[in-house]
């Protein structure tokens, strides 16, 4: 069971959460092609390394935020605001603290 | 019955030798102490045979003192709770139980099924692929399936109770013995919140067993110490007689807590979830046996198992004894009989000398050894009676001459101990073989672990204690950075071990590698011949380490002999993964209690209590209890349904739809945000209207329907579905909170503050313009599809104008807590006008009459609006909206999709069944299905609803329905069979 | 086991309005002197829960809800906002006694030490304020009365509680 940072409400089990696919995907307007719009909707990166989710704390605070999760080792690299924009983070990460880096951004605050 | 030579000694042992305890085995009356386990009583009483191992069915007797007990496993029974393949190492001994051999028959002392011993040869691993096959499998199966396994499940409820606990911690120390104890202490000291978690009923670990001092005072005294202090630390937490089987990311870990399994009130078995910083294993070690003939016989123990019977429980496995092994550790077992009155035999070591203070320890007391010697054989059938030695020949690995057979009833076997790195596999933690210390060894971990002690192959205490209190003081230490080696500084001794674990073979006769599993060497040797050489192979081909014990004893000895047979190193064969759970733990513990009424919470509405009072047969729908219907009298379901329908078209009818879900939408961007969510115009709406809403997913799907009103411009009330009432409050937030948070509003779901009673019939305006209140309800100020706020019989109230089921009807919500009292008033203000209750199946019957859709059941994952006969109003839409796009697709837009129809069966008395499928002849297939049907009262037939293939263009034509081998010939209709006009309803 | 260690509906006229402020507005809500995260506030007859960045559980044994919704409104009469009655649809149970953390860890996995959060306690959401040291009030839609009150009654049953 993973043990997820809430940017409001701190550390809570998977269990709170809802996840919500990859991040960043960014809806076309009406007027794409039937193949960019096939691409929106049912393609994803899906990587064997970092990936960059969404997930709801929808026991909790009730708010959506992002996150970046090593899918190999689960290892969560960093959290970060809905709407935000994706974290720099090199592959190879030496030894990491238990928490993960929280990122601020200029929306609410973080306690 | 077997008689062994196992009996209690006078003195010594940690029982209360004061308090007996009666309990029987197999219909024997026999008494053991307080104190005693089963397994310890039971070598009191001098019983040999336990059980039968499980293909072959060969007598068994006890193996080892601990978790990785392999043979004794037995049916227990406590107040009439029964319980089978209890390992009787771990079961406390309790007043009365009845503890039963289970695997043979008639009994364990004799057993028809030793008839697969005579035919092993026919039994080989993966026998069972080779043979059963004429004329086929299942010709055998019956009987294959009641002789395997070990035990037979209890019947009859099972009155454990379970309950789930979570536990937060600084540091978690997983195992009390003198290197958890000492890190738990360090920890502690260090002020941090400790939690130790002890698998023995009593904290100390091997130390209890073992006459050994530890840092200078005897291990009982430096124990006491240690526990004490930590009893009395305040922010440390221990848990006894409690295991922790899982290892799960992040630092998440679960435990089986059986300190109360044989409460006075009633079994508990406890179930912790642990979230812990940081972690320390300090899990021991499982001492391995030595592989040669005939090593199965009941009489053959662990060496360090013998030595625990004698000074834990003073019992003494035999009266006279051999010991075998090829390390130091093992000669401690010689000397604890030995000084306890118990004749050693000889001890037989596969290496040339020991340690200098094991020689001298020899000297001292006189005993025999046979250096480079192995024992090759054994003898006896219900109980050992000589053992054969041969000495090893100069090249250590084959036979000299000199055979000699030693008479003895007790052989304790080493081949070294072995850490016990299960938890540090779970957890992610890589391990390896090596081959100075012939033991497989905890190596590096991502997580935020430390293993010390035996764990990590430091035997020794001063070593233990060292590496402990090190792991406790840098785990109670805030950010210290991951630790990812296991770390070798405190390791040093290697208990002089010499890596042969295999006698070589004397005769045909079989030599075991995994007892439990009755897998040996040829099986090996078998499998190695059809090339099954990869250690997951070798596993999966052997079932070798494969049973409940899961190789605790075998796995280590399985990759030596497969080491042996391929040429390669035991450190190159790699190890199959550890997966939880270390011990079986009951699937009751893991659920905790959320069991029966307890499995789904069951949400009740605002008047359930009116309900259950007056006949309301409730019934599961979308997570609610919810009034199916309301009998009277005797009558059928069937009759109160019809009764029901019949009301509210001829009268007037009383529905509780609370959970219909609402969600206010406030703020300049409601209507914008609204318009973008709906298929359908929101911008448009007045304030005081109400207006009929599809909401489709990104795919074109629908995904919930319902109505939608303007409060005001700047305020909306949204309704779903009552079982999607979450599920859209979430919808909603995603779009605002992902994709336009720049938009100006708030969302509000207000699903359960309010109680929805809906009044449906021709009456219902009478009964509403009766109660006192501030709304005008007469038709022209009130019209269909329009909201209205005010007072209403002394309660705030909300009142939509709207139908689900053709008649007139009011929707009318009034606080939750207001719902009980105001039903009560609606009923009794009714009775002159016919009023009655009406439960979810009359009143989906009255809607299927209208022909209105209900989303979910005549909807599926393929429907769209066009499908539903909307294309004009997507049309008319201006703008985007969710799902749009996907309905300019071509395949969105085909008329060969399946469109939503009527059906009405041509043949007057026939039933339409939903489920059932439209079929064409030729070629035979299905052309879709009918997704609702009901026998209607008020047509007085039976209707449906239905998806079928360019149904929009087929009205009128006749086709063929399908259900379960019977067809019947139905009219494809338009979907309204009951006032197409809706004259009622805009009334 | 203690004396009403659990009362199901402790504070059945207590008055309870779900207020909410857009999040571009959240920032503010201290200078409003409205609770950061996991924390609540005092002042006078209302109590005020924090739910999350932009939302809040006003409590008041005193004020009616009106009264409190005509506070939201005065208070926030420039700020995107909306404050709704929810006094009939959240019960309020109260766990209190030296058990009280031993029984809500039964329960959930969180820490139980905070002030005030939101959880999911024996699969329902509830909001958890502790307004003493071992004193808890968990607001908890009623549709769940009857089974949290049965899940509530076989976790006491747990001898563990009184050790």
């Amino acid at each position: 069971m993973l043990q997820i940072s809430c940017p409001y409400c701190g550390v809570r089990d998977e269990e709170e959460f809802r996840f919500g696919g990859e991040s960043h995907v960014t809806r076309p307007a009406l007027d794409v092609d039937d193949r960019v719009w096939a691409d929106y909707l049912f393609n994803r990166i899906n990587p064997k390394g970092i990936a960059y989710e969404r997930w709801l704390h929808s026991y909790g605070c009730g708010r959506w935020f992002n996150v970046a999760r090593d899918t190999v080792t689960h290892e969560i690299l960093a959290v970060y605001l809905m709407g935000a924009a994706k974290p720099q983070l090199s592959e190879v990460t030496p030894a990491r603290e238990a928490q993960p880096k929280r990122v601020r951004t200029s929306e609410g605050s973080l306690s | 019955m077997s008689r062994s030579g196992a009996h209690r000694v006078e003195k010594g042992g940690q029982l209360d030798r004061a308090r007996k305890v009666s309990f029987t085995f197999n219909g024997r009356a026999l008494v053991g102490h307080v104190g005693d386990t089963l397994a310890s009583a039971l070598l009191a009483n001098g019983i040999s045979v336990v059980s039968r191992s499980f293909k072959y069915h060969r007598p068994r007797g006890i193996f080892s003192a601990g978790v990785e007990e392999p043979n004794a496993l037995l049916r227990v029974e406590i107040d009439g709770l029964a319980v089978p393949l209890v390992r009787a190492t771990l079961q406390p001994l309790v007043e009365g139980m009845v503890v039963t051999s289970e695997n043979c028959f008639p009994s364990v002392d004799f057993d028809l099924g030793r008839i697969f011993d005579r035919v092993h040869g026919l039994l080989p691993a993966g026998f069972y692929n080779k043979t059963f096959k004429w004329p086929n499998w299942h010709t055998y199966e019956d009987a294959v399936r009641r002789m395997a396994g070990l035990g037979t499940l209890p019947t009859g409820d099972d009155k454990t109770s379970f309950f789930r606990h979570h536990l937060r911690c600084d540091v978690l120390v997983v195992g009390a013995g003198i290197a958890g104890l000492a890190a738990a202490l360090e920890a502690s000291r260090a002020g941090a919140q400790v939690a130790l978690i002890e698998q023995d009923g009593e904290l100390g670990g091997r130390a209890l067993h073992e006459r050994v001092q530890v840092e200078g005072r005897t291990a009982k005294s430096w124990i006491d110490a240690a526990v004490s202090e930590l009893a009395r630390a305040p922010r440390v937490r221990i848990l006894k007689r409690t295991l922790v089987a899982g290892y799960y990311d992040h630092n998440v870990l679960t435990a089986l807590d059986l300190s109360d399994k044989e409460h006075p009130d009633g079994s508990v078995q406890r179930f912790w979830i642990i979230r812990a910083r940081e972690v320390v294993l300090a899990t021991g070690a499982i001492e391995q046996p030595l592989v040669f003939a005939h090593n199965d016989r009941p009489g053959i123990m662990l060496a360090g198992a013998m030595r625990t019977y004698l000074n834990r429980y003073g019992v003494a496995a035999g009266r006279r004894a051999v010991i075998a092994t090829n390390n130091d550790d093992a000669y401690r077992t010689a000397f604890d009989l030995h000084d306890a009155g118990i004749e050693v035999a000889a001890v037989v070591d596969a290496r040339t000398n020991a340690a200098r203070n094991i020689e001298e320890g020899i000297q001292q007391r006189g005993i025999k050894v046979l250096r480079s010697s192995m024992v090759v054989d054994t003898r006896g059938s219900t109980t050992l009676k000589a053992v054969a030695v041969d000495e090893l020949a100069n090249d250590g690995r084959s036979l000299g001459a000199n055979r000699v057979w030693i008479p003895c009833d007790a052989l304790a076997v080493s081949s070294g101990w072995n850490p016990t790195v299960h938890l540090y596999s779970q957890a992610g933690g890589k391990v390896r073989y090596d081959s100075s210390l012939a033991c497989i060894l905890p190596d590096n971990c991502r997580q935020r672990v430390r293993i010390v002690g035996a764990a990590n192959a430091e035997f020794a205490v001063s070593s233990a204690i060292a590496s402990g209190t090190h792991a406790g003081r840098e785990a109670a230490a805030e950010s210290r950075p991951v630790p990812r080696d296991a770390g070798r500084e405190h390791r040093s001794e290697t208990n002089g071990i010499r890596a042969v674990r295999r006698a070589p073979q004397a005769s045909a006769a079989r030599q075991w590698v995994d007892l439990l599993h009755d897998v040996t060497t040829s099986d090996i040797e078998l499998a190695v011949r059809e090339n099954f050489v990869a250690v997951e192979h070798l596993k999966r081909y052997t079932t070798n380490g494969m049973a409940v014990d899961q190789g605790k004893t075998s796995n280590l000895n399985a990759l030596a002999v497969l080491s042996d047979l391929t040429g390669r190193g035991i450190e190159t064969l790699g190890t199959t993964t550890y997966r939880p759970q270390f011990m079986p733990v009951t699937f009751g513990a893991i659920a905790g209690g959320a069991t029966g009424d307890l499995y789904v919470p069951p949400r009740h509405m605002p008047a359930h209590r009116w309900h259950v009072r007056h006949g309301a047969q409730l019934d599961d729908y979308g997570g609610w209890k919810r009034p199916a219907c309301y009998l009277r009298g005797a009558e059928t379901r069937e009759a109160a349904i019809n009764r029901e329908v019949q009301a509210v078209r001829t009268a007037l009818g009383l529905f509780e739809g609370s959970p219909l879900g609402k969600i206010e939408v406030r703020g300049p961007d409601a209507a914008r945000f609204l318009h973008r969510i709906y298929m359908n115009n929101v911008t448009s709406l007045q304030p005081g209207k109400v207006r009929y809403g599809l909401m489709l997913n990104e795919n074109g799907i629908v995904i919930d329907d319902g109505v939608f009103a303007c409060l005001s411009p700047e305020h909306y009330l949204v309704s779903t579905t009552g079982a999607n009432a979450e599920r859209i409050a979430g919808w909603l937030e995603e779009w605002h909170q992902c994709e336009w948070p720049d938009l100006d509003l708030v969302l509000m779901p207000v699903t359960t503050q309010w109680a929805v009673l809906t009044l449906a019939g021709a009456a219902a305006r009478t009964l509403l313009q009766q109660l006192p209140g501030d709304i005008d309800f007469s038709a022209a100020a009130f019209p269909h599809m329009n909201y209205r706020e005010g007072q209403l019989a002394g309660r705030r109230a909300r009142v939509q104008r709207v139908s689900f089921t053709g008649e007139l009807s009011y929707e009318i919500s009034v606080p939750a807590n207001e719902a009980e009292a105001f039903w009560d008033e609606l009923m009794q203000r009714g009775a002159q006008l016919g009023i009655a209750p009406i439960g979810l199946e009359a009143w989906l019957v009255l809607r299927l009459e209208k022909g209105f859709l209900h989303v979910g059941s005549d909807t599926d994952g393929t429907t769209n609006p066009l499908d539903l006969g909307f294309g004009a109003m997507v049309q008319k839409k201006a703008g985007d909206f969710v799902g749009r796009r996907s309905l300019l697709r071509t395949a969105d837009q085909e008329t060969s999709r399946r469109q939503f129809v009527g059906l009405e069966p041509v043949e007057a008395g026939a039933s339409l069944v939903a489920g059932a499928h439209v079929i064409s002849t030729s070629p035979k297939r299905s052309q879709g299905f009918v997704t609702s049907a009901a026998f209607s009262p008020t047509l007085g037939r039976s209707i449906g609803l239905g998806l079928l293939e360019r149904g929009h263009a087929r009205i009128d034509e006749i086709v063929t329905v399908f259900d379960e081998g019977r067809t019947l010939q139905a009219r494809v209709v338009k979907p309204a069979f009951f006032d197409p006009a809706g004259e009622r309803m805009n009334g | 086991m203690a004396d009403r260690l659990v009362e199901m509906d402790a504070h059945p006229r207590r008055a309870k309005v779900r207020l909410r402020i857009g999040m571009s507005a959240a920032n503010e809500a201290v200078r409003y002197g409205l609770p950061g995260m996991l924390e609540a506030k005092t002042s006078g007859e209302v109590t005020v829960l924090s739910l999350g960045p932009d939302q809040w559980l006003l409590v008041s044994d005193q004020l009616s809800a009106e009264k409190l919704i005509a506070m939201c409104a005065s208070e926030f009469a420039t700020v995107r906002h909306h404050a709704v009655d929810v006094s009939a649809g959240l019960n309020c149970a109260t766990v209190r006694g030296e058990t009280a953390p031993a029984l809500l860890s039964m329960g959930a996995g969180i820490d139980w030490s905070t002030r005030c959060t939101r959880t999911r306690f024996a699969a329902v959401p509830v909001v958890a304020h502790r307004h003493h040291e071992t004193s808890f009030d968990l607001y908890y839609d009623r549709s769940f009365a009857d089974y949290l009150g049965q899940w509530l009654t076989h976790a006491l049953r747990d001898p563990f509680l009184n050790r």
